[in-house]
C-alpha cells in the first residue's frame, strides 16, 4: 500500500467517525447530562486527533485537539455542555469534512471557515479558561504519582521484515520504571508478551518509548499504585483480579484489532467489544460487481434452460434445475446484501431540521418510524436529496413559527415525521408535517395564472396537487434562501421517477401535509411483461398492466383518426408502436394489445405479439440514449436478445399528445 | 499488475479499415473485438447509433463508423467487426461503446517519433480527430485516431443537433439486421 491508499482509508475512517459524532452531538443536545455520550464524543475527538496528525492532516489534528480539551473538562465535571459548545462542535464537524477533501486550503472559503472555527473554539476555551488552569494543576499531581501500566506486546509476522531494534525499544521502556514480564502460556511458543510496568512517568512517555512498535502494543493503565508493592497490592487485590480477567479479553481481541485508543481503561475495553456488531463495511463498487455477476449468472442460467428444453429425460436436467434453484437463491441473497436501513439517512435529516429550524426561529421535533425498513443502497443514496428537499419545504413553508402555532391552537413545537414501511412488493416512505397544509385555492389560482389550467377547467384535488410537480410551478409567496426558487418539486419528482418510483401529496389545510413515495425494494430486478413489435422487443412493468387483449389490424387503422379506442364504457387513447416507431415491416392480421393503467389513467399499447412474463434484470440504457425518455432501461432476454423497458408515465404524455394532434 | 502505468507505455495500435483508408487506435482503448452480431435497433435514436448489443449481460450501444464520418452507411460483410472501446469524455466519465468497422487489419507497433503531423485542410475526414499520420514501409498512410474525441457524448450531441441524414436510418438498420 502506498501513502495515498492509506489516506483514502483515513478519510473513510474519519468520515465514519464524524457521522457517529454528529449523531452523538444531536443526542447530547437533548440530554446534556448524559455522561456516556460525553465520553463517546471525547473519545471520537481523541481518535480523530490521533489519526489525522498521523496522516499529516495537522489542521484537523489541531482543531480536534482543542475540542478534545473542552470535552475533557466536561468529562471531568469541570465544565458544562452549552448550546454554544454543541453548535461549535457541529460547525467544526462540517469544517473537518471540508478539510478532508481540501487539506491544502485550495478553496479560499475554507481558509475563512478555518479562522471562524478557530475563533469559536477560542471563545469557548476562554470561558473555560479559569478552570483550565485548575485542571493543569490537577494533572501535575497525577504526573508525580506512581501508577502501574500493563503493556501487551503482540507483534505480527511483519515485525521481522520491519527491521526494528526491539532490544533498544524495550530498554527505553524499562528505563522508565520497574517492570515484570508475565508469561501466561508456558506450554506454547510465545506469540505475545505481557509486561507490567510501574512508573512515575505518564502514558505519553511510554508511548514515546515504544514509538516504533506502538501499533503492536496495547497499553492499559491498570492501577494508581505500585502493584509490586505487596502491601498496596493486597489492599487492592480485588481490583487486580478484575484486571487480570479483563486483560485476557484484551489479549484475545488485540490479535485482530490494534486499537489506537491506548488511553482507554480496561473496563471500557470490554464495552467496546460488546458494541461491535457483525456488520462489515464493503466498498460499494464490489457489491455492484457482485450484482453484475449475479445478473450474468441468471441470464446464462435461463439460456441454458432454454437450450435443454427437450421433452426427453436427461440426467443433466436434474442438475440444471438444482443450478436454477441455487442461482435464484444466490440472486435474492445478493440483493439483500445491498439493502441498508432507511435509518442511515435519517440522521442527516435530523441535522438539517435542527439547523434550519434554529435559523428560522421555529421549533421542530423530528420523529421517525419504521426506519429499520431496508432499501437498496443505491436507492437510499439517490433518495436522500429529494427527501431533503421535501423536508426543507416542510420546515420553510409547512411549519409555522411557535407564535402562529399557538394562535391556531397547536403545540408550539411542530413535528416532522419520517415513516417507512413495506406493503406488498413496494416500500413506502412518507414525510408528514403538522403544519399549515397546502391551500388548494392558491394552487388553482397559480395554475390558471401560469397557464397550466384553463379558467373553467374542473379538476380534482389530486390533480391540483400533482400540478405542484410540474416544472416551473412554485407557489412560494416569498423566495427564501431555503426553498422556493422554482426548481423544486419537479426535480424531486424527476429523481423519484429515475428510481422507478412514484410520489404523491396529501394535505389538509390547517392540519398538515404528507408526501408519500412509493418505491421498489430493488430497482435492479422487476417483474415485467414481454412483447414484440416487428423485430424489437419491449417490456412493461407487470404492475401497470390492466388487461391484455387483441384487435384486428383493420380496426386499429380505422381508429387511428382519433387515436381512441373504447374500453370499459369510455374512450382511451392508444399508441400504435408500428406507426410510432416508423417500422417498415408488414402489419400482421391481428395486433395484440396491452391496456395500461398508470396513475389512474388508462391507455393502450398496440403491439404485435405478447410473449409472456419476464423477470427482468434491468440494465441502464446507455447514456447516449438518455434523450429517449420513453425508455427507462433494458434487459437481456434468455436468448441473448435485448428488450427495452417502456416508461409508462412518459409514454402516456406522448399518447395524450397523439390525441390532441 | 500496475495497469495504468503499462497503458501509458503501450505503442501498439490496432489498424482498421474504412473504405480504402486505414486508421489506428491505441490498443489500450480497445477492450474487445467482436464478430458482427445481431444488433437490436433502438427506436428514435440518432442514425449513427445503430442499436445495442448484449455484451456479456451489459447493454452496449453500437456506432456505425461510416455514418459517424459522414459517409454512406456501412455494408455488413463477413469481415465486419465491432470494436469495444473504452471512451473517456472531457468530464472524465468512462463509457463503453461499440464501433462497427469494415474490418480489422492487424496490430502494429508505432514508435511515437515516427508519427507525422496530421494532414492539412481539405481532407475527407475532420482532422481534429486525427492526431497524426504514420507511413508503414513506404506504403499507405495510416491515420491515428483520437477515439475519445471522436466518440465522446458531447460530440454525439453536437452531431445529433446537426441531424445528419435522418432518412438513411431505416434502410441502414435493416441492412444491419438482415
Amino acid at each position: 500500500m502506498d501513502l495515498s491508499s492509506f489516506k483514502i482509508k483515513f478519510i473513510e475512517e474519519a468520515s465514519i467517525l464524524l457521522i457517529n459524532l454528529e449523531k452523538d452531538l444531536l443526542t447530547l443536545e437533548k440530554e446534556p447530562e448524559n455522561m456516556k455520550i460525553i465520553e463517546d464524543v471525547f473519545r471520537v475527538m481523541h481518535t480523530l486527533k490521533g489519526v489525522s496528525s498521523m496522516y499529516g492532516y495537522d489542521n484537523i489534528g489541531d482543531l480536534t485537539h482543542k475540542l478534545e480539551n473542552i470535552y475533557e473538562l466536561i468529562r471531568e465535571g469541570n465544565f458544562i455542555i452549552t448550546a454554544q459548545i454543541i453548535d461549535t462542535t457541529l460547525f467544526t464537524c462540517d469544517h473537518i469534512k471540508r478539510l478532508l477533501e481540501d487539506e491544502a486550503f485550495s478553496n479560499p472559503k475554507n481558509i475563512k471557515n478555518h479562522e471562524k472555527v478557530e475563533n469559536k473554539i477560542k471563545e469557548i476555551l476562554a470561558k473555560a479558561g479559569i478552570k483550565e488552569k485548575k485542571r493543569l494543576k490537577k494533572k501535575k499531581q497525577v504526573e508525580g504519582q506512581t501508577s502501574t501500566y500493563n503493556i501487551i506486546f503482540y507483534p505480527d509476522e511483519s515485525i521481522i521484515t520491519r527491521n526494528i531494534n526491539l532490544i533498544a525499544q524495550f530498554k527505553e521502556l524499562f528505563s522508565l520504571g520497574t517492570y515484570q514480564i508475565v508469561h501466561s502460556q508456558f506450554t506454547k511458543a510465545y506469540d505475545h508478551w505481557s509486561i507490567f510496568l510501574v512508573t512515575e512517568k505518564t502514558l505519553e512517555d511510554i508511548e514515546d518509548a515504544l514509538f516504533f512498535i506502538l501499533d503492536d502494543c496495547k497499553i492499559n493503565r491498570i492501577a494508581d499504585f505500585d502493584v509490586f508493592n505487596e502491601e498496596q497490592l493486597e489492599e487492592n487485590s480485588q481490583l487486580f483480579n478484575n484486571i487480570n480477567t479483563s486483560n485476557k479479553n484484551a489479549e484475545n481481541s488485540s490479535a485482530t484489532e490494534k486499537s489506537s485508543d491506548n488511553e482507554l481503561l480496561v473496563t471500557t475495553d470490554i464495552e467496546i467489544g460488546k458494541h461491535k456488531t457483525s456488520r462489515i463495511a464493503v466498498d460499494s463498487e464490489k457489491l455492484d460487481k457482485l450484482m453484475f455477476l449475479v445478473s450474468e449468472l441468471i441470464t446464462t442460467n435461463s439460456q441454458l434452460l432454454l437450450t435443454t428444453n427437450s421433452k426427453t429425460y436427461d440426467p443433466i436436467k436434474e442438475y440444471l434445475n438444482k443450478l436454477n434453484y441455487l442461482s435464484n437463491e444466490f440472486r435474492s441473497n445478493a440483493i439483500e446484501i445491498r439493502l441498508v436501513p432507511v435509518e442511515d439517512m435519517a440522521l442527516s435529516f435530523q441535522r438539517l431540521i435542527r439547523d434550519l429550524s434554529k435559523h428560522l426561529d421555529k421549533k421542530i421535533e423530528f420523529v421517525t418510524q419504521g426506519t429499520n425498513t431496508e432499501l437498496d443502497k443505491n436507492t437510499i443514496d439517490l433518495l436522500a436529496e429529494p427527501l431533503m428537499h421535501i423536508i426543507r419545504n416542510c420546515i420553510d413553508h409547512g411549519i409555522q413559527t411557535p407564535e402562529v402555532r399557538i394562535e391556531n391552537g397547536k403545540e408550539p413545537t411542530g413535528i416532522i415525521k419520517l415513516v417507512a414501511f413495506h406493503s406488498g412488493n413496494n416500500i413506502f416512505i412518507q414525510i408528514q408535517d403538522d403544519g399549515m397544509g397546502i391551500d388548494t385555492d392558491v394552487i388553482h389560482k397559480k395554475a390558471i395564472e401560469k397557464g397550466f389550467l384553463k379558467e373553467d377547467e374542473i379538476v380534482s384535488q389530486k390533480q391540483l396537487f400533482d400540478l405542484m410537480f410540474m416544472p416551473g410551478f412554485s407557489t412560494a409567496q416569498n423566495l427564501t434562501e431555503i426553498s422556493g426558487r422554482g426548481v423544486g418539486l419537479d426535480v424531486v419528482k424527476q429523481n423519484i421517477t429515475e428510481l422507478r418510483g412514484e410520489i404523491e401529496v396529501n394535505s389538509e389545510i390547517g392540519l398538515g401535509t404528507s408526501f408519500t413515495i412509493k418505491l421498489q425494494q430493488s430497482i435492479a430486478i422487476m417483474d415485467t411483461m414481454l412483447f414484440s413489435v416487428g423485430d424489437m422487443s419491449f417490456l412493461v412493468p407487470m404492475e401497470d398492466i390492466e388487461l391484455c387483449t387483441a384487435y384486428e389490424t383493420e380496426y386499429i387503422k380505422e381508429r387511428s383518426l382519433t387515436n381512441l379506442i373504447p374500453y370499459k364504457e369510455q374512450l382511451i387513447p392508444f399508441v400504435d408502436l408500428h406507426k410510432e416507431f416508423n417500422l417498415k415491416n408488414k402489419y400482421p392480421k391481428r395486433l395484440e394489445t396491452i391496456i395500461i393503467s398508470k396513475n389512474e389513467k388508462y391507455f393502450a399499447i398496440v403491439a404485435e405479439r405478447i410473449i409472456g412474463e419476464h423477470q427482468a434484470v434491468l440494465k441502464n440504457i446507455a447514456k447516449e440514449y438518455e434523450e429517449l425518455d420513453f425508455l427507462s432501461g433494458a434487459s437481456v432476454l434468455a436468448d441473448g436478445k435485448i428488450a427495452m423497458l417502456l416508461d409508462n408515465g412518459m409514454l402516456y404524455t406522448r399518447v395524450k399528445n397523439l390525441v390532441k394532434n | 499488475m500496475d495497469k495504468s502505468k503499462k497503458k501509458k507505455e503501450i505503442n501498439s495500435f490496432i489498424i482498421f479499415r474504412m473504405l480504402n483508408e486505414s486508421f489506428a487506435i491505441n490498443v489500450s482503448k480497445v477492450l474487445n473485438i467482436l464478430e458482427m452480431q445481431k444488433i437490436t435497433t433502438v427506436p428514435e435514436a440518432p442514425s449513427y447509433m445503430i442499436g445495442v448489443i448484449n455484451l456479456r449481460g451489459e447493454v452496449l450501444p453500437v456506432i456505425d463508423s461510416h455514418i459517424k464520418f459522414g459517409i454512406d452507411p456501412l455494408v455488413v460483410t463477413y469481415q465486419t467487426c465491432i470494436l469495444v472501446l473504452d471512451i473517456v469524455s472531457s468530464n472524465d466519465i468512462t463509457t463503453k461503446l461499440g464501433l462497427m468497422v469494415d474490418f480489422v487489419d492487424e496490430v502494429i507497433e508505432i514508435k511515437p517519433e515516427t508519427i507525422l503531423p496530421p494532414p492539412g485542410i481539405g481532407e475527407t475526414y475532420q482532422s481534429k480527430y486525427i492526431t497524426g499520420m504514420y507511413q508503414k514501409e513506404n506504403k499507405d498512410f495510416i491515420m491515428m485516431l483520437d477515439i475519445d474525441k471522436l466518440l465522446t457524448i458531447n460530440e454525439i450531441i453536437k452531431l445529433k443537433e446537426s441531424n445528419i441524414d435522418e432518412d438513411n436510418k431505416e434502410e441502414n438498420t435493416k441492412e444491419v439486421i438482415n
